[in-house]
Formats: C-alpha cells, structure tokens, sequence
C-alpha cells in the first residue's frame, strides 16, 4: 500500500508502484486539470509538483507526472492545480488572466504549476530569469510566450514583498496557497515509510527515460524504488574527493554550493540539460546505467575521470566511468549489482573544465552532440586532459588518443588544430534523425575549438583556429 | 479583450475530449497503422491480437456499412486502407479493447505482410512523374515573357520551404457514444464538425441527422484538425454504432504524429526582372506543393499560396503556376496561413536575391514595390484602400530600419562566434478579398 498526500488529503493506493503518477491523478482521483500531452515529459502539460521534509522544512520542486512512477510519491506531497484552487484566483492564475497568457487553455495548468514552484523556492531566486527558467519545460503553442513572460515578471514584482524565512507562511498569507500548506508537515510525518520494495523487479530512479522506453511494460508492475533511499543520495567532499550517491539528481548537483564553487558555470552548463520539472528527477545512476551515447551527464563526468561505486552481492567494488561501456546499451555491471555512488578528485587550481552540446533545440532536447574536458595546466603547457564525447559512436566516449597526444604540448592555435584532427580518427558517428555523419564530425570539431574558446580565450579564438 | 474561458483554464476545470466523464461500458480505440510509406498489402492476420483477453472487435474496410471515404474536396482518401498503403501511418484497421492499455498490446501482436512499392517523397519528382492531386493552375497578369529584354536585371533562383508539424497540445480525438433510434453522438476535438458530421453519416451509410457533433472546446488546433480531425471521429462512431457501447480515441503523441500531415513543403522556381532603378517588372514563379498522399485541404491551399504570390507589391506582369503534387508522405493539411506563407516566401526569396545581386538593401526594395491605389493582383482584382505606404512610412519612422541594419552590422563586426540579423517583411492578407472572386 502506498500512501501520500494528494493535494489536501492524504490517499492510498495499492496500484503497482510502477503505475504513472499521471495516471493516478486523472484516472483514479478524477483530477483533470492535469493534462496529457506527450507522455514523455517533453510539453509540460502534466506538471505537479512534490513537496517533501528537507531538514525538518518543506521544499517543493515540479515534475512532469507522466514519467513519476506513482511508487516516487510515496511519503511525499503532490500538488495538482486543484490543490491550489480557492474562491479567488491565486496572484499567478491571475497574472495569466490578466496578462493574456491563456488561449486554448490546454498547457495553462502547467504554467500555474511550475509558476507556483517558482513561488515556493528559496528566497534568493525569486528574480526574473529565475521565473523564466521556472517555465523552462512547459510548451505553448498557442500565445507565443510573450504574455507568459509578463505574467512571471508580474509575479516576480509581487514577490519582492516576500520576506526571507518561511515562505509557505507568506505564500498562505498573501493567497497564493491554500491554508492547508501550513499543516502538510505534520500530515507529512505522521504517514507511514514508504514499503521496502521487493528485490528483483525491475528498478527505477527517476524514470525519467526508462518511460520513454519501456512504458507498457512498467506500469504493470511492481518495481524497485531507488530514487529516495537516503543512502543514494547526498553530496560530500572529503579529502579532495567530492562524492554523490547515484539517486542524485541534476537539481541537486545544481543547488549543491561545493559544486557551484568547484564548476563556477555549472548553471550555465547545467541549463543544457533537460528542463526544471526534468532535472528534479533525473538521477546520475539512471543516466549512467540508461547508457544512452548522448546521455548528457555520463559525458560530464566521464571528462572528470569519475569513479563508479558499485555494491553487488560479492561485494563492493569501483571501476571508472568511461570503462563501464562495452558496447552500444553493454555495461560491466551484473544485473544484481547496483550503483550506490560516483566520486570523483576536486579539479585543482591549475585545471579548467567544460561542457557543451548542440541539440536541435538549445533547450529541452537530446544532444545532437555533446563533449566535456577537464583540462590542467603546468604554465603553457598541457599536463593533463581529460576529454569525453556522446552522438559520435555506440556508447559515452573517452577520447583516448586525443587527450594523449595533447599531454605536454604547448597550448596554441596550431595544438588544438591538430589534436582536432587526431579526434576524428577515434570516433565513429552514424547518420541518423539527429544528423548525418558528416555534420556530427563537424559538430564535435566546433565544440572541441569552443572548449579551448572559452577556457583559453587569451590565448585561443576563432580566427586563430580557422 | 479577455478569453471568456480564461478562469476555467487558470482552474483545470475547463473540459477537453479526455476529461469528459467516462460513461460506464466504454470501449478503446487504438488505430493499427501502415509500418511503411508504401506497398500492396498481402496479407494481414489478426488472430492473434483477436485471441487477447480484453480485446472486443478489430475493425477494417470490410466492416464499413457506407462508403470507405473520408476525402472532402476530392474522395481519394479511404478511411481503412484497402489493397495499397500510400504514407506511413495510414489507418489500416481499429482495435478496440476495454483498455488504451491492452489495444496497445493488441497491435503488437497483429502481423501483416506488404510487398513495398517505390516511395515518392518529392514534389519535383511527382510532378515529373504525373502524380498530381488536382489539374494545376495558373494566374497570369500582363505578359512576362515579353518583360525580360526590357529589364536591367534579371535572377533566377529555387526556394524551398519545409514542413511544420502543429503539435497542438491536445492529441486528436474522439469519443462517440450511442443514442436512441441508431442516432450516435460524437464529441470531437475538431475544428471542423461539419466535416465529422458529414464524413461519419457517409462511412456509416446513414442520414447526417443521426449523427451529432459536440465541439465544447479544442486544446489546440492551427488547421491541424479542420479536415483531420475526422477520421478519429468516424472511426469511434463506426465503432460505437456496430457495437452499441460508447468509444473513446484519444491518440498517443507519437500515432499523432506519425498518422496526421504537417504545414505543406514546397519547392519553388522564380524568376524576377527589375528595372534600374529596382521596380519589378515582371515575376515568374511555379510552385511545386507537396500535397502528401490524398487531397485533404491540398487544392485549397494551393489557391491561397496563389493569392499571396505577389504578397504586398505590385508587379505588372506575372505568370504564377501551382502544382498539387501526390507523395508517400502522409496528407498535408490546414496549417495557420493556409498556403499563404508559401506564396509569399518564393517573392520574397526572389527580392533578397535581386538584393544581393544588385548590391542594395532588401527592405529598400520592398518599399519601393508595395502596392498603391488602384493596383491590379494577378487575380483580377483591384486594390482599394491601399494603407501599406502609409505603415510602412510610420514603422520607418518609429524603427529606422536604416539604423537598426547598421547596428546588426556593428555587432555582427564585433562578435565573432555570435551573429545577428533583420528580418523585414510586409504582409497583404487575402482572406478578406474572396468576396471579389
């Protein structure tokens, strides 16, 4: 039996675990004001949000409920619009109103949704871009967004009279939640864990691909809940070595202060991958597992040399990253082993790292392409390089030779021109929906010259490089 | 002005196809579709999809009791196919279950052998070949031929514009629930629920009175469901009536996007003359409209991109012809502008060309063309009330065009990896003139 609370109320369920949570809402409650769009988290129409006790504080993020397994709200709080619903419309149904930011109507519930956790974050984001970014993962078609981002700059406005603390207090206050937040965190831990899952069914973290693929056949089923064991989760740096459980998602690397100091753009690179309601539940052990060659994050780590804790009933062990691929979806990974962390050295002063990838949409897409470097210098000079690449062959790629060749060379144009050329002996892209060939060669070219672009830019430019 | 519906959808309490209480007893449609663009089919066995628990009746041409049509303009277009598949994602057969669920399961297990046929994706190709959906046409205004000697330049160029897909947010769908006295009742998300009316009474081989539309509202549209809404409608009342329970389809993201056609590509040749001084004298283009493989709105389209050839200039002399070319793409549809954004791309890829050759800027070239008092179309009609100078005047001055290009200029001087630009386009609405024809 699973139990949590829905909007005012607390329910249970004894439907398969794996079972959607959008499913749930629409279906068994009747709460339609969540909508169907895509069923593959990509619109935005089926936005919630979860609110769960974080250090004994509620704090609440959006998801798309298409691919949360109902079995991920467990012991949580989930909000739909017709838990936001009062006599009046809140400030944020009435910025839509007013500003026009409505037409066929059918994304709108969304919009209010992400809006509203817009509302409910910590004190310090509570800025303009931050509301645009809130929205990120929400398509409309209908008003061309101009009208939604005067709704959210008015929402931005109405939120500078919030003081800093407990925000639910002010929200309650100024009608832009129902009175009943003030007692979810006693609802909230008074609820029952949720049940241990049986072992050997199938296991999800965020779900957020594995819907994608294998939708029929999850939400039959039982599944193996990952995404909240707290022995997953958490992000520590000890020794010069930083460590995140595999139940980490994006959003936490993205709140997280000591990566934030370690990766100065992780925001910037971080916007790259998926959106809001995607980062919340995308975990890093889903995403090395899923072994997409595009998956965004294994490249990021693989370019941080990152090391893969695994626990399986011969015990523990650890292998690195880029060695977990032996082929296109083969790992060296039993099927009763688990990922429980990956850790990884804290890049040195004389290191400098980035990412970047091009997708057919700059935001909310697959990568056409996408590449990682973590770089270190000794003065002019190339110590070490740690480059990885995704979209040019079967797996997550290290670039082997191409960091080898680079070791010891004197950073200039001409260094990183060749090693351009030693990079397109080492991969072996296909032509498919995302590019041909030919184009993907081309892309990993151009991004290779903008890492040095924009690590080196005293010393390297496009000119340079042409 | 305010949408009227504006509180119910801030709320979620506005109703869309899905959110229409289920009535007890409803059935699932899923559609089985074509895997690929195009073949004979030889052989399709459904036994097996048949045997599964919870599957009720698997519908195809063969239980149609009316007509097998569903074309509007042109009756092309079979609602199942039957001997030949023409696109991917072609209706082939319904499947209807207790659940979206187990009629999902269903189709997977349905095999069907097809021997392929060559596969026509390009208009240019189609045209050569014959396959047109209706005769072309031409509007003719002056006599182009005998302007090219008189002009000072001359360009010849190709432009080609791709599909869109519409993505409503809201998938197609319907949900058709029986009557009293064989009267069936279908709740559309259709922008067209004349069409639904008419094209479900056809199929089912009954008087339109027995059948009635219910349009409350659609999540989505953009001419994407003005003719191709119907099909889903027809098939969950085809459905409904035969089996006497109430029918629901809503489809799946990606059968959407796969069964339904997009904004219309075409491939476009112009030929435009100048004088010296940039007035266009005489404009030659042909259109080349990849309608898809049935009619749908393609004729009608095709009218419109005619309409906008010259979009808001006047030109005395021009030959513009328009080719509805049948593909194995599935039909292209409505799509916002209706064939009009096509027209005017080609004129308007014509005078950045002249342009660029002629070394001067684009939008002085526009303003020096826009129509005047009194100006023929090459449709016959007059122009009257003519406003364009007057706001292209206001804009320049509120804008400076002048000024805005050269500081796109400075920029893109300064940035190497980051560049920018101006687009500049004045638009003459023909939807407003069809009085005149």
């Amino acid at each position: 039996m699973l139990e949590f609370m829905l909007n005012d109320r607390v329910v249970r369920t004894s439907k398969p675990s794996g079972s959607l949570l959008l499913d749930f809402i629409r279906y068994d409650q009747r709460l339609t004001g969540t909508k169907i769009g895509c069923r593959e988290g990509d619109c935005g129409a089926c936005t919630v949000l979860m609110g769960s006790l974080v250090d004994g504080r509620l704090q609440y993020h959006s998801a798309t409920s298409c691919l949360t397994p109902v079995g991920n709200a467990a012991g949580k709080h989930i909000v739909t619009v017709e838990g936001l619903n009062m006599d009046q419309l809140s400030p944020v149904q009435q910025a839509i109103v007013e500003e026009g930011g409505t037409q066929c109507g059918f994304c709108t519930v969304g919009f209010v949704l992400s809006l509203t956790g817009f509302c409910l974050q910590a004190d310090q984001m509570a800025n303009y871009p931050a509301a645009i970014a809130a929205i990120d993962g929400n398509i409309c078609r209908c008003t061309g967004y101009k009208s939604l981002e005067r709704a959210a700059a008015r929402l931005t406005d109405a939120l500078a009279a919030r003081p800093n603390g407990d925000a639910i207090a002010w929200l309650v206050a100024n009608q832009f939640l129902p009175e009943y937040f003030q007692q979810v965190p006693d609802q909230l831990r008074a609820m029952q864990p949720a049940p241990a899952s049986a072992n050997g069914k199938p296991r999800v973290s965020g779900g957020t691909d594995l819907y994608v693929q294998q939708h029929d056949t999850l939400v039959e089923q039982e599944v193996t809940l990952l995404f909240d064991r707290p022995a997953l989760k958490g992000i520590t740096v000890e020794d010069g070595i930083c460590t995140l459980g595999a139940q980490t998602t994006v959003a936490d690397m993205l709140h997280s202060e000591a990566l934030q100091t370690m990766f100065p753009r992780l925001s910037e690179h971080l916007k790259l991958v998926s959106s809001t309601p995607i980062r919340a539940i995308s975990t890093l052990g889903g995403n090395f597992v899923n072994a997409s060659p595009i998956g965004d994050m294994t490249a990021f780590f693989i370019a941080l040399n990152a090391q893969l804790h695994i626990d399986g009933p011969n015990g523990a062990r650890r292998i690195f990253l880029k060695n977990l691929y032996h082929g296109y979806k083969t790992l060296d990974l039993a099927p009763d082993e688990l990922i429980t962390a990956v850790s990884f050295a804290v890049p040195p002063a004389n290191s400098r790292f980035n990412f970047e990838k091009v997708s057919k949409r700059t935001h909310l897409d697959i990568a056409s392409v996408n590449t990682a470097i973590l770089i270190f210098m000794d003065g002019n000079a190339i110590a070490e390089v740690h480059l990885s690449a995704g979209g040019i062959g079967p797996v997550p790629t290290f670039l082997e030779k191409t960091c080898a060749w680079l070791q010891g060379k004197e950073l200039i144009a001409e260094t990183v021109r060749s090693a351009a050329e030693i990079l397109q002996t080492e991969i072996s892209p296909i032509s498919d929906v995302r590019g041909a060939a030919a184009y993907k060669r081309l892309l990993l070219r151009q991004l290779f010259y903008a890492h040095f672009i924009t690590l080196f830019p005293e010393t390297i430019n496009l000119d340079l490089l042409r | 002005m305010k949408n009227i519906d504006s509180n119910g959808h801030v709320r979620g309490t506005s109703v869309y196809l899905d959110d229409i209480p289920v009535i007890q007893g409803t059935l699932f449609g899923l559609v089985f579709d074509a895997p690929m663009a195009h073949g004979s089919i030889e052989a399709v066995d459904y036994s097996k999809a048949e045997a599964l628990p919870g599957v009720v009746r698997i519908f195809t041409a063969n239980d149609i009791p009316g007509e097998n049509q569903i074309g509007g303009i042109v009756p092309d277009e079979p609602l199942f196919a039957e001997g030949d598949i023409h696109f991917q994602g072609q209706p082939i057969a319904l499947i209807v279950a207790e659940s979206e669920h187990i009629a999902a399961k269903a189709r997977k297990l349905i095999d069907i052998r097809i021997v392929e046929k060559p596969v026509i994706t390009d208009p240019r190709e189609a045209q050569a070949k014959g396959q047109l959906i209706i005769p072309p046409r031409t509007f003719r205004l002056g006599d182009p031929a005998a302007q090219w000697a008189k002009c000072a330049h001359v360009f010849e160029g190709r432009a080609d514009s791709n599909g869109q897909e519409h993505l409503y947010i809201e998938t197609q769908g319907a949900y058709a629930v029986p009557m009293e006295n064989g009267h069936i009742k279908i709740h559309s998300s259709t922008q067209g629920p004349t069409a639904v009316q008419r094209t479900a009474a056809r199929v089912l081989g009954v008087p339109m009175h027995k059948i009635e539309v219910d349009v409350t509202r659609l999540g989505g549209g953009f001419g994407g469901k003005e003719d191709q809404a119907t099909p889903w409608g027809v098939m969950a009342a085809l459905a409904a009536g035969q089996l006497k329970r109430p029918v629901k389809i809503a489809l799946h993201r990606l059968d959407d996007m796969r069964m339904t056609g997009k904004r219309h590509p075409y491939s476009s040749d112009y030929r435009i003359g100048l004088s010296t001084d940039g007035k266009i004298l005489a404009y030659e283009v042909t259109f080349y409209q990849n309608a898809g493989a049935a009619a749908d709105l393609s004729p009608a389209v095709m009218e419109r991109t005619l309409f906008h050839c010259t979009n808001a200039y006047f030109i005395p002399h021009v030959t513009a012809t328009a080719y509805s070319c049948r593909t194995n793409l599935p039909p292209n549809t409505a799509f916002r502008g209706f064939g009009g954004p096509q027209g005017m791309f080609a004129i308007e890829a014509a005078l950045a060309h002249a342009a660029r050759e002629m070394g001067i800027p684009k939008h002085l070239l526009q303003q020096k063309n826009l129509l005047t008092e009194g100006a023929e179309f090459p449709y016959g009609q007059i122009a009257e009330g003519v406003e364009i100078g007057k706001i292209w005047q206001t804009l320049e001055a509120k804008f400076s065009i002048e000024k805005t290009e050269k500081a796109v200029a400075a920029f893109n001087n300064a940035n190497a990896q980051v560049k920018k630009g101006l687009p500049c386009s004045p638009f003459a609405s023909a939807f407003h003139l069809q009085k005149h024809l």
